[in-house]
């Protein structure tokens, strides 16, 4: 209770009253419209009492004596809706939550820029609030990646991330840096992981970093985010070709768990769309589902750890009624199944100041069916990976990382299958390759070791040397491979830098093309030489708003490619140069951002008895343009613009009837001496939110190839060869998709 | 690295018949025209080293009208075409003659130009030092390939090219080429007819009892392996469509006759019965209109 004086009474101007006014505590929070997060150091007036409390970390507030009665909250945040609310102070009514809303709810929250100060050099990467808007790629990560220079865009029906003018097979698939076998879903639908289990997706491309290894390409790898632990999280989401939920939350003081679940049906709109096919009959519509799972604890202040697991299946069976015009031998019953899981313990030491460790293990098993009427392919796998790597630094000057992984697997293959022979991206029928009978029990084990080291003159500006090499021994060809690494930086200031760096990366051949049976146990490792240049600069300068723009060039020398041999089954004729030039332009305002990701490359190869020609993963330009714009109501427009040259492509001038098997064989042109037409297509998508105090409604509309253009991505040809029609990539796709959050 | 590269390819294979992408306007396989070999058929699919078998092409020159064709044949060890070589025997050092370029070819006659020619011509397959050398004993039993090229050509430069192999085994029991019932080799809806069916009709072939046959191949590890072929027949057509234009034992294939059937020309139905051995045999119906 307190004294007041007041001249505005019911008592008549000029009368001067003395009264008790009531006053009473309030405690409250201010929390986040919709997401719930506790906002601190916000200020909360009342009026017109003039009182004012400071909210703490978790949001909380208290104002000891409001006067009882009407009063108006007034709060005001930085990137916060002015909240003005009119209340009552009553007895009865204690605590109050005050929920803020975000002026935009679609702006981009985490943008890694700033290269500079990154561990690898050749790391680009894009943030999941970056991946899960971006037009075109329906919220996929890995899809979204497509986007960034450097990356070839896939051909339609193709899974595979294709690096600076490497081969398909070059590029490394990671969890947490560790090994997976796929990681995309049947036919690149959708990749395995929930994308709302990511921190980020990334790439390294020419000149990574000695960590790394057993991929001439680069490597593209995800990493999970810290499960957030303020309080359980949810989510449901749906689309036109899956659905899926998760749920997060505070397991104990220390410790936080991610649970999320994804189950596809496309497979039924597409048995309803085949219904009355005559060609064939579905009889297990295409079908995936993933699970993730993210535990982290801290032990003490100096550990850490965390444990992924990570499930995918995928199957499709089918019957084909009428056989392949051109290989009859293709008919009957199909199956594909495809599953795989891995257990991924991390744990995180800090010894010292100066020392840490991080030490983490891949467990997991895949399982892989393909059979056909009279062929069938399973594979079964044991796979343990390992990683593990102690930093110190030795000076101020001088951080030495020493490390290794290791991969090791059991494979169990039982194969009946012709030799399907595929050279300059023409394959022979099934039906005319030699039948392979066989069963392999084999075990493979791939080490490397790796010892790194940061030299850094002064904190700010100057120069930056990474040397460091990698040894890796591979018990399939029983190689002991040394790999030299070095990175040169030169920062100008924080905000622009100059680096060089290259190396020489080894790859295993497949495990099948060293079979004694199947392959040629004499195969050598491939290698790559890698050179690569590049400026950055981040015009923005410490604000917020502006222009970043990064320059970069490639060069990659191959040897020992491994190819098909007639005589060898496989041999290492294959040589091969990729070079190019990069630019990334990004742009970022308040409520626009987008960028312009350009890659003029160029891919050859040959080998003794082969002229030179493109490679398959030639591009000659390949351009990304994508935009973003917020509006008021947390609406969200974006769109990507894409061109890309047309992929190489070789002639079959003629062909022989092989009549043992009715079949035709294609007599081969100069190899990829024709291209299929550019390849252009726009995407857009509108994001809505609808803000609640507790939980968001989301919905999104992405639209694939709006102009409808008939993309040509790959040729079918007549039984006898003579005659080829285009086949053409998906027409416009709308999805439509909506997901609620608390 | 991916050890899922093979099943990629398969995959990548599939992908247009999987997206329905697709070949609808492009020539069929069991569509009779212009000039093409059937199949090349020989008196013998497994023979001893040094035995000699006669070759004899099945031919289609349907609108050819009867215009003079030449052909030509080789013989050589096979330089391994199941693995990727291409089907020729120029350059190799085993490459036989065995029929000279510009060769007549005999037998297509008047109306439909469509079945077995009557030019044939032998091959010599090699003796077992030259053909099994570098073999091992398995790959001895089961059959080593010797190639036979074929290339049948018109005055105007059309041509087509066929191969086949022919199997150079140690074993004793050799396999043979399977046998049509005769006078019922190909059915209409169950019966022996000599003119076009109006309606969907199914076409059926019968062979003899003997004519799928159980063997035995060894495998690298000297054991044995108990299989039994499995006979397909391909069907061609010089009119209307048939579906599927290969079907699996004794299944029929369904016949559609066109919306205008030629009430000029006959309609050329032919079955070629293959073994999945190197064994064929083929019968032609011709039924008036």
């Amino acid at each position: 209770m307190y004294i007041a004086l007041s001249s505005r009474n019911s008592w008549g101007a000029g009368a001067w009253a003395l009264f008790a006014v009531v006053a009473l505590p309030i405690e409250g929070r201010i929390l986040e419209r919709g997401t719930r997060k506790p906002l601190e150091g916000v200020n909360v007036f009342v009026l017109p009492h003039k009182l004012r409390a400071t909210t703490d970390a978790s949001g909380s507030f208290r104002l000891p004596e409001v006067p009882a009665g009407e009063f108006e909250w007034v709060v005001n945040a930085a990137g916060y809706e002015r909240l003005q609310e009119a209340d009552k102070a009553e007895a009865s009514r204690g605590s109050r939550t005050l929920y803020l809303e975000r002026q935009s709810y679609q702006a981009l929250e985490t943008t890694i820029y700033g290269k500079q100060d990154t561990r690898d050099g050749s790391r680009k990467a894009l943030s999941y609030q970056e991946f899960s808007t971006l037009p075109g790629s329906g919220g996929d990560p890995l899809k979204a990646v497509q986007n960034l220079p450097g990356v070839n865009r896939p051909s339609g029906f193709s899974s595979r991330v294709v690096i600076q003018g490497s081969n398909p097979q070059d590029t490394n698939y990671m969890i947490e840096g560790h090994e997976v076998p796929l990681i995309f879903h049947f036919g690149g639908l959708t990749s395995v992981m929930i994308p709302e289990s990511l921190d980020s997706v990334e790439y390294l491309s020419a000149g990574y970093g000695a960590e790394y290894g057993r991929a001439m390409g680069g490597l593209i790898g995800v990493r999970t985010r810290a499960s957030r632990s303020e309080r359980w999280h949810g989510q449901a989401f749906m689309d036109l070709i899956n659905a899926g939920a998760f749920i997060e939350g505070p397991v104990g003081k220390e410790s936080s768990l991610f649970v999320g679940a994804r189950q596809s049906y496309i497979g039924e709109v597409l048995a309803l769309v085949a219904e009355d096919n005559d060609d064939f009959d579905l009889t297990v519509a295409p079908t995936y589902s993933d699970l993730t799972l993210v535990y982290d604890t801290r032990i003490t202040s100096r550990d850490r750890f965390r444990f992924t697991g990570v499930g995918s299946s995928d199957s499709l069976e089918f019957v084909l009624k009428t056989p392949v015009n051109a290989d009859p031998s293709i008919r009957g019953d199909f199956v594909t199944r495809t599953r795989f899981f891995r257990l991924i313990p991390q744990f995180e030491h800090r010894h010292s100041r100066r020392t840490v460790s991080r030490w983490s293990l891949g467990l997991g098993k895949d399982w892989i069916r393909f059979s056909t009427e009279e062929n069938n392919f399973s594979l079964q796998t044991t796979v343990m990976t390992a990683r593990g790597e102690v930093e110190r630094k030795m000076s101020k000057a001088w951080t030495s990382t020493w490390g290794f992984d290791n991969r090791y697997a059991r494979a169990q293959v039982q194969l009946d299958l012709p030799v399907v022979y595929s050279a300059g991206g023409v394959s022979n029928p099934l039906g005319s390759g030699e039948t392979q009978t066989r069963e392999v029990d084999a075990k493979s084990n791939q080490i490397g070791a790796y010892w790194r080291n940061q030299l850094q003159w002064g904190e700010g500006p100057g120069w930056r040397l990474v040397p460091a090499a990698r040894v890796d021994h591979f018990t399939t060809t029983q190689e002991w491979l040394a790999s030299p690494r070095l990175e040169v930086r030169r920062l100008f200031n924080p905000h622009e830098s100059v680096r060089l760096a290259g190396g020489l990366y080894f790859q295993a051949p497949e495990e099948q093309q060293t079979d004694e049976e199947t392959g040629n146990p004499d195969l050598s490792s491939p290698r790559s030489w890698h050179l690569t240049g590049g400026w950055e600069r981040d015009f923005r300068a410490g604000a917020s708003d502006g222009w970043t723009l990064s320059l970069a060039g490639f060069y990659r020398y191959f040897d020992e490619l491994v190819e098909q041999s007639v005589t060898e089954r496989f041999a290492n004729d294959g040589r091969g140069r990729a070079f190019g030039g990069e630019v990334w332009l990004r742009y970022r305002q308040d409520r626009f951002s987008g960028w312009l990701a350009y890659t003029l490359s160029r891919s050859r190869r040959w080998s003794e008895e082969r002229a030179e020609s493109f490679a398959q993963s030639d591009q000659t330009h390949n351009v990304n343009l994508v935009g973003a714009l917020d509006l008021p109501g947390n609406w969200r427009f974006s769109a990507r613009v894409r061109y890309v040259t047309g992929n190489p492509l070789t002639p079959v001038v003629d062909s022989i009837y092989d009549s043992d098997n009715d079949v035709h064989i294609p007599v081969r042109g100069p190899y990829f001496s024709e291209r299929v037409d550019p390849f252009f297509q726009v995407d857009l998508r509108i994001d809505k939110k609808w803000i609640f105090d507790t939980w968001i409604l989301s919905a999104y509309l992405d639209v694939q190839n709006v102009t409808n253009q008939g993309n040509v991505e790959s040729v079918s040809y007549s039984y006898d060869y003579r005659e080829r029609t285009a086949v053409e990539g998906l027409p416009m796709v709308p999805t439509l998709g909506i997901k609620g959050e608390f | 690295m991916s050890k899922f590269a093979l099943c990629g390819t398969l995959l990548a294979i599939l992908a247009p018949v999987l997206t329905g992408c697709g070949d609808d306007n492009l020539p069929k396989r069991y569509e009779l025209g212009g000039l093409r070999v059937l199949a090349l058929h020989s008196s013998a699919p497994e023979v001893a080293p040094g035995d000699t078998v006669t070759l004899t092409p099945l031919v289609s020159d349907f609108d050819g009208e009867g215009r003079a064709l030449t052909f030509s044949a080789d013989g050589c060890l096979d330089p391994g075409v199941g693995f990727g070589a291409e089907p020729n025997c120029e350059g190799s050092a085993t490459r036989v003659e065995l029929a000279a370029a510009g060769t007549a070819v005999t037998g297509l006659a008047a109306p439909d130009y469509t079945g077995l020619l009557t030019s044939t011509f032998t091959a010599t397959v090699p003796i077992a030092g030259v053909i099994f050398a570098g073999r091992t004993a398995a790959e001895q039993n089961n059959g080593v390939p010797y190639l036979v090229t074929f290339a049948v050509a018109a005055a105007d430069g059309t041509e087509s090219r066929a191969f086949r192999r022919i199997l150079v085994s140690s074993r004793a029991t050799k396999n043979q080429n399977p046998t049509l019932t005769g006078g019922s080799e190909i059915t209409v809806d169950g019966a022996v007819v000599a003119t076009k069916p109006e309606d969907d009709a199914d076409f059926a072939a019968a062979w003899t009892a003997g004519s799928k046959e159980s063997y035995a191949d060894q495998t690298a590890s000297g054991g044995s392996e108990n299989k039994t072929e499995s006979l397909e027949i391909a069907w061609f057509v010089s009119e209307g469509e048939v579906a599927p234009s290969v079907t699996l034992g004794s299944a029929p294939a369904a016949y559609s006759p066109p919306k205008s059937p030629s009430t000029t020309r006959n309609l050329v139905v032919v079955a070629v019965v293959r073994d999945g051995r190197a064994g064929s045999v083929s019968h032609v119906l011709s039924l008036a209109p």
